[in-house]
């Protein structure tokens, strides 16, 4: 392992960007003391085949070769995937409904094993599978608008995010400028479609993401990005919508909504319970 | 291991900076002035802010998003979780489990509860840990596969992928590239996540069955199982909210939202 050490912070401003300079003009000093780069260096060793990893490095890259020929490839080909591919190409929210349907799955599963249970009595299993479709429901709609409230935001994060990375604080309010003004396009094509027939109506404009707007940002500014360096801060971009949805979705479905729940699913367990009491009270005292 | 340092002494002013060559210049016109002669002021205003200590809050917020944004291990997370979708999302999930809902579950209100709510916490972190390591081992070699499918699409034979990489590359109109990289974007989440779906039931099942033993054998928990007086003496115990249906753990219903993980 090579580390070098600076003692200079101030060479420490331009760490990891992808400009070869800092703001001084100085050339930057690359680090490989960090732990992460150290796993990664790490990581890259075992993937190269080296040392104690390598019958295993080499017996996972022949079970991923197998994979990616006979099982994605097929599936990459496969019509319908394509064509569910091509509709929601468009659509921003494709990851927030795979999460959705991954947990309507894991629902589904637990309101048919409460359904099933032999142990429990039918008012109660029926209450308790009522009380899970609600809190499914309920948590999808709360994940959805809280994801969407906090796009614009997230929008303003990712964009100040790909400045520094880039080493370009105009980056931000040239794509804030680019977003608003075909948002304010599409507005008014969406007004004046309101009044036209289905066959006369014309199509939206297209709103660029941010990492397509980057990849046009770095050829009309022509900084000097690699193609390999656009790719990565591409992918880091999409890593950066994905987190956010990854932490809305999650907190909501497995915090917020649980807790937010739990209080009113005990009173209303418990109305239940004294409802059926009074009903069985009923029923002695006639049969008495 | 070799370790090289660099030195530099500013105050020899031996670089080209401006703060080397100026530094009381530098300071003045960039520096928060907190600690300068006259930071005596922030005491006597009793916590409200100066223009100074404005400035300072601005700066140390401003550095903090910019020592994040450049940070090695936030670009190596943002990386990992566009490659593993799935295993990023259980990881959050993790977090979520096994440190915000036993926090959680410990500040809820009731001493009686103390042992309910110990294995409730219990039981969170041990679904937040099967969850992550299921969903980890599963779908990260089927994220490498499609990594090289997407990487080379041509060797393995995706000719769809192939086709729109191509135009991706290669299309006269800017706007013809950018429908065909999205495409293969949408292309490409559906690949990674629904293996999240075909594994969503086993992986639930497994969490059921398992938690038991980790909690035994792991954590050393075992639940205590109430007896019939107990339960009459606390109707809350008959709550409709009591989710533990294929381990039969009897528990306080209040627990329950927060050790089945909600929905996931």
């Amino acid at each position: 392992m090579n580390i070098t050490v600076n003692s200079n912070r101030h060479n420490n401003y331009q760490n990891n960007s992808f400009m070869p300079q800092n703001k001084f003009g100085r050339q930057n000093v690359s680090f490989t003391s960090s732990p992460a780069a150290a796993i990664e260096n790490e990581m890259k060793k075992a993937a190269s085949g080296s040392g104690i990893f390598k019958p295993f490095t080499k017996a996972y890259n022949s079970m991923t070769d197998w994979i990616a020929k006979n099982v994605i490839s097929h599936i990459a080909n496969n019509t319908l995937i394509n064509k569910f591919a091509d509709n929601f190409k468009n659509n921003d929210k494709l990851f927030n409904h795979m999460l959705a349907i991954g947990s309507l799955i894991t629902s589904g599963l637990y309101v048919k094993k409460t359904l099933d249970n032999k142990d429990m009595d039918k008012d109660r299993k029926n209450t308790l599978a009522i009380n899970q479709t609600l809190t499914f429901i309920l948590s999808t709609v709360g994940a959805y608008s809280l994801d969407s409230s906090l796009n614009k935001w997230w929008n303003k994060v990712t964009s100040k995010y790909v400045g520094l990375q880039i080493n370009d604080k105009g980056f931000l309010n040239a794509y804030e400028d680019v977003a608003s003004k075909a948002a304010a396009k599409n507005k008014a094509i969406k007004q004046a479609n309101k009044s036209l027939a289905k066959d006369a109506q014309k199509p939206l404009e297209h709103v660029p993401r941010i990492g397509e707007y980057l990849e046009k940002y770095v050829k009309e500014k022509k900084l000097s990005i690699s193609d390999d360096q656009l790719s990565t801060l591409s992918n880091r971009i999409k890593g950066m919508d994905l987190l956010k949805k990854m932490i809305v979705f999650g907190a909501v479905y497995r915090f917020l909504v649980p807790v937010l729940v739990t209080p009113f699913a005990n009173k209303f367990g418990e109305y239940m319970i004294q409802k059926r009491k009074a009903k069985e009270a009923a029923m002695k005292a006639q049969q008495a | 291991m070799k370790i090289n340092s660099l030195q530099r002494d500013m105050a020899l002013k031996q670089s080209n900076f401006p703060v080397s060559k100026d530094p009381q210049s530098y300071k003045q016109k960039t520096g928060a002035g907190v600690c300068g002669k006259n930071r005596g002021i922030n005491t006597d205003n009793s916590g409200n802010l100066t223009n100074e200590s404005e400035v300072a809050a601005i700066n140390f917020r401003g550095n903090l998003g910019s020592k994040i944004g450049k940070s090695d291990w936030f670009n190596w997370v943002l990386e990992k979780t566009a490659k593993h979708n799935v295993a990023a999302s259980a990881f959050v999930g993790l977090i979520l489990a096994g440190v915000l809902r036993p926090m959680a579950i410990m500040s809820l209100p009731g001493k009686k509860d103390k042992d309910d709510k110990i294995y409730a916490s219990g039981q969170a972190v041990a679904s937040g840990v099967i969850g992550f390591a299921f969903s980890t081992l599963i779908t990260t070699p089927l994220d490498d596969a499609i990594d090289k499918v997407k990487k080379n699409p041509g060797k393995f034979a995706a000719t769809k992928l192939a086709k729109l990489k191509e135009i991706g590359k290669t299309a006269d109109s800017e706007l013809k590239r950018n429908i065909a990289k999205r495409t293969a974007e949408s292309l490409e989440t559906c690949l990674k996540n629904i293996p999240d779906w075909i594994i969503a039931v086993p992986r639930s099942i497994l969490t059921i069955a398992l938690i038991p033993p980790i909690l035994k054998y792991v954590f050393g928990m075992e639940k205590k199982k109430k007896t019939p007086e107990k339960t009459v003496e606390q109707p809350k115990m008959e709550n409709m909210n009591n989710l533990n249906t294929a381990n039969n753990i009897s528990m306080n219903p209040s627990m329950e939202a927060f050790t089945k993980g909600g929905l996931k």
